[in-house]
């Protein structure tokens, strides 16, 4: 297996882990499945998926394998509910991938390299509020619950 | 700014959103060199084939909103010559009778379907086969606005076609003698008739 692939997978696994850490104390349930997933770089795999359920049984929100290899991230989750769906993108690279950039220097100009995304600090799953302003923000317990109840509008005692 | 001056202006932006979108999936392509490039943008944060299915689909709408711009401008100049038209009537005499004719065809011009002008009016100043293709573009055209399931698609109309079709009838009619605004100077046209 490419090895992009298995972090793309083993990311994927620790950040569901943190995920039902973080639910286990709310009364919701999750439910975990395969889903059968094809890229041009990978071919056909599967990758885990989750759903997330209330207390009824009812479904409230989805954990969603979209790719492991992105434009500008190491792969991506998809975290959708009834209301919204957020993108969370994997960032292996400390500091997030860099690009290429020019800085006025002198008369001409200068090649630099600079952060594709600003607030990228160690490696790991972020969410990027804004394309167009592009700063990212570290998923964490406080983060995912906000994320969820904006994309799901349930609420969280 | 002139009829054949916008269309010139519209094909204009078409081709730099063609080669703009070019750019794109050149960046996406060359995405360790380019990421820069697509930094800020929605490019960022999706798979490369999605982001080239995406190009292709942004491709196909330029193409699309191409036809219908140009449709709009060509439309609008076919009314103003009826309306010019129309206001030589009224060089002609000043009767009441003939102003009262001239108001009612101004009024009842805006109503009149563009396949009936086309053949009743303009079929005087151009080739049947020329009018049939711009009525070919036309039918293009309602099905893009429409997309009526009940119709059957009438054929692709490609933006190249459009564009030289619609520009050539506009020609033809600014340089025919008998519409108001042709000039003295009038080449040898082969859309016109009656020559």
């Amino acid at each position: 297996m490419d090895q992009a692939l298995r972090t793309y997978l083993e990311q994927t696994e620790s950040l569901y882990a943190s995920i039902e850490e973080w639910l286990a104390p709310t009364g919701v349930t999750i439910s975990r499945e395969e889903v059968e997933m094809l890229e041009e770089a990978f071919g056909a795999y599967t990758a885990p998926a989750m759903t997330i359920k209330n207390g009824g049984g009812r479904a409230i929100a989805r954990m969603q394998p979209v790719a492991a290899r992105v434009l500008g991230g190491d792969g991506r989750v998809d975290l959708t509910g009834n209301h919204q769906q957020y993108i969370l993108i994997l960032l292996t690279e400390e500091g997030g991938p860099k690009v290429k950039g020019y800085l006025p220097s002198g008369t001409g100009r200068e090649t630099v390299m600079t952060q594709a995304y600003r607030g990228v600090g160690e490696p790991g799953w972020y969410w990027i509020e804004s394309i167009r302003r592009g700063r990212a923000y570290r998923v964490d317990r406080v983060l995912f619950f906000d994320l969820l109840s904006g994309a799901s509008n349930y609420v969280f005692e | 700014m002139s009829s054949s001056d916008a269309l010139v202006e519209i094909w204009g932006v078409y081709q730099i959103s063609l080669d703009s979108l070019y750019v794109a999936s050149q960046s996406v392509e060359t995405k360790e060199d380019s990421l820069g490039l697509l930094k800020n943008t929605l490019f960022m944060q999706i798979s490369d084939e999605e982001a080239l299915r995406r190009i292709d689909s942004g491709k196909s709408g330029i193409d699309d909103y191409l036809v219908l711009s140009l449709w709009t401008v060509f439309e609008r100049q076919l009314y103003e010559y009826l309306q010019q038209e129309s206001g030589r009537l009224a060089e002609r005499g000043a009767s009441s009778f003939s102003s009262s004719f001239r108001k009612k065809l101004e009024r009842e011009i805006e109503y009149w379907r563009i396949d009936d002008i086309l053949d009743d009016i303009f079929g005087a100043v151009l080739e049947k086969e020329l009018i049939g293709s711009v009525k070919q573009i036309k039918k293009y055209r309602d099905w893009l606005v429409h997309r009526n399931p009940k119709k059957a698609f009438p054929g692709n109309i490609t933006p190249q076609r459009a564009y030289d079709t619609l520009s050539d009838v506009l020609s033809c009619l600014r340089d025919h003698p008998d519409l108001s605004c042709a000039t003295e100077e009038t080449g040898v046209e082969a859309c016109r008739k009656g020559d």
